[in-house]
């Protein structure tokens, strides 16, 4: 793959505000055309990431190149080809919704006939026609935030910086915002960068997935992929159609590594080393020996354990 | 330099700032309130003064000054002389609004932008710094000349009415009221939201950037005062070297203000 189709591509990215390192020796690549989310708790970095990427902040040292550009010889260039939602909605409450976007469309320098029809499509992929001439803080959350992402749109850029999209939403309005994401990416084929603390926004909406914290990229990966990096932590659980002590003692006897026992619940998870072998075996044994099944599933690892896992690991200094 | 940008800025700025009610008010009704204010309580009490009553030992120590500036000051008698003396002396609180009204409008649009959230989304902009500074003076720089200019009509039609029929002849428009209008009041005006812009940087409210910003802008109405008083002494050169040195900071703070408004520091602030 050529550095052309890469939408951002980092070096040791580091950022220092003072003695605090925010961003530790970063090295991503972002293909075009790709959702990539960052995903981290708060403080994590992911802000400063996102203002070193789209020419905001200058790296203490290694470099970024954004669209092929250099993030801090092309910062103005930059800043004209990406679109950044900042953590707050960054429009004008006293003015209109028309008003903030004709706004923001010419200090990004769009000509006013292209203007005029970005504003009309916005507002179509929005559904916000019905509030043109309302003055943007007297609109809900929600929607004040389809007029924040409608004006990061507003000159079409290459590259769109979402920096926690939903994070102040309703779950109703944060699931409408979501939606949209998904819709504009499937529809333009732009690069989608966000940053969120939101561990399900991250795996519906990202096709892959960095996970950071304090600086430092931890894991990067297709969700998949980095679910598979803890293939292990999968386990098999029974359900019996009545608890028997002799079911553990069965068990037990078969050195298999019981990991909970739910009595009352009549669940018992197990770990097994091959899922796929030795399940079969394991069903086999039990109903050889008239343990009444009512179900068996596996409980693979969510994204969330994964990212709690990872963080708890850095934060007691255990990855290097 | 983009001007289009920088129009775009300002625009926005006016737009948003006129839908404010107190800084709508201040616009609007301040020049207004203040010149009408000064000629009614600092030159009409004086017109009903009996004529016998005026000493002209009072003014005595400023005669001299006042007759380099008005033609045929020695043939006016000494209530005459009071009145014109009066005159001046209220133009100079008209001279208050090139500073007022620039103070409140930057505070409202710079620190404004910080404590409503808004100075990310420029910040992320295309907008250089310089861009930024300069918009932010054109959308102060309007509303502060065309105040100043209306404060200076009303004022000078005001005393002229008031006075007529005392002194003869229209007091103004005269030189004085001209230099301060189109010359000293840009320049202060600028000055204004320069200093306004700098102190911005260290403010998070727009009320405690106006307070302090009153306190800032002090000198600059102590030099405007010093401006005009120079125009009395009927030196081209002072006034020359006196606008000279406005300029010059007007130039100085500029510079000041663009590199104290620098993008990153501007951000790690608002972190």
């Amino acid at each position: 793959m050529s550095s052309s189709d890469f939408a951002v591509e980092t070096n040791r990215l580091t950022k220092d505000y003072g003695s605090l390192r925010a961003v530790n020796e970063i090295d991503l690549s972002i293909e075009k055309s790709e959702i990539f989310g960052l995903l981290g708790p708060n403080g994590a970095g992911k802000t400063t990431t996102i203002r070193l990427l789209s020419g905001m902040l200058t790296p203490t040292f290694g470099k970024a190149k954004v669209l092929g550009m250099d993030s801090v010889e092309k910062s103005l260039q930059i800043r004209e080809k990406t679109g950044l939602l900042t953590e707050t909605p960054s429009i004008y409450d006293r003015l209109t919704v028309r008003e903030n976007l004709t706004f923001f469309g010419r200090i990004y320098g769009v000509k006013t006939d292209s203007l005029r029809k970005n504003i009309d499509k916005l507002l179509d992929i929005f559904d916000l026609e019905e509030k043109i001439d309302t003055k943007a803080g007297t609109l809900s959350k929600g929607m004040r935030q389809k007029v924040a992402i409608a004006r990061t749109l507003i000159h079409d850029p290459e590259l769109i910086f979402l920096d926690e999209p939903t994070a102040s939403l309703a779950p109703e309005s944060a699931k409408v915002v979501r939606d949209l994401i998904l819709n504009l990416a499937k529809e333009s084929k732009k690069t989608f960068f966000i940053a969120t603390h939101n561990l399900y926004e991250a795996e519906i909406l990202c096709d892959r997935v960095a996970i950071i914290n304090r600086g430092k990229i931890l894991a990067v990966g297709k969700p998949k992929e980095l679910k598979e990096m803890m293939k292990g932590e999968t386990y098999t659980i029974i359900k019996f159609q009545e608890w028997n002590k002799e079911i553990e003692n069965f068990l037990e006897a078969h050195n298999y590594k019981i990991s909970n026992l739910a009595k009352e619940e009549r669940k018992i998870h197990i770990k097994l080393k091959d899922i796929e072998k030795e399940t079969p075996a394991l069903i086999k044994k039990l109903i050889e020996n008239n343990y009444n099944i009512v179900e068996v599933f596996h409980e693979r690892p969510s994204l969330e354990k994964i990212y709690l896992e990872l963080i708890e690991k850095e934060s007691n200094g255990g990855l290097n | 330099m983009r001007w289009d940008r920088i129009w775009a800025l300002a625009k926005k700025d006016i737009k948003d700032y006129t839908k404010s009610k107190y800084v709508f008010f201040t616009i609007i009704f301040m020049p207004l309130f203040l010149s009408l204010i000064m000629a009614i309580s600092g030159v009409l009490p004086l017109v009903s003064i009996p004529e016998d009553e005026v000493d002209e030992d009072d003014f005595a120590s400023i005669d001299n000054i006042v007759a380099n500036v008005v033609k045929g000051w020695n043939d006016f008698n000494p209530k005459q002389k009071m009145l014109i003396i009066s005159a001046y002396g209220m133009l100079f609180f008209v001279a208050l609004i090139p500073i007022i009204i620039p103070s409140i409008i930057a505070s409202e649009t710079i620190v404004g932008e910080k404590e409503r959230k808004t100075m990310e989304g420029l910040i992320a902009s295309p907008l250089s710094e310089g861009e930024i500074v300069v918009g932010k003076i054109v959308s102060a720089f309007l509303p502060s000349i065309i105040g100043t200019i209306v404060a200076s009509i009303v004022y000078a039609v005001s005393v002229d009415i008031m006075l007529y029929r005392e002194i003869g002849r229209l007091l103004f428009p005269d030189p004085l009221i001209i230099l301060f209008t189109f010359v000293i009041s840009p320049i202060t005006t600028i000055l204004c939201v320069e200093l306004m812009i700098m102190i911005s940087t260290k403010m998070s409210s727009v009320r405690d950037a106006y307070q302090i910003g009153s306190l800032v802008v002090m000198p600059v109405f102590f030099f405007v005062f010093l401006q005009m008083v120079t125009f009395f002494f009927s030196s081209l050169l002072s006034i020359l070297a006196g606008t000279t040195i406005l300029i010059l900071s007007t130039i100085f703070f500029y510079k000041l203000a663009e590199n104290i408004f620098d993008r990153e520091k501007a951000l790690v602030k608002l972190v």
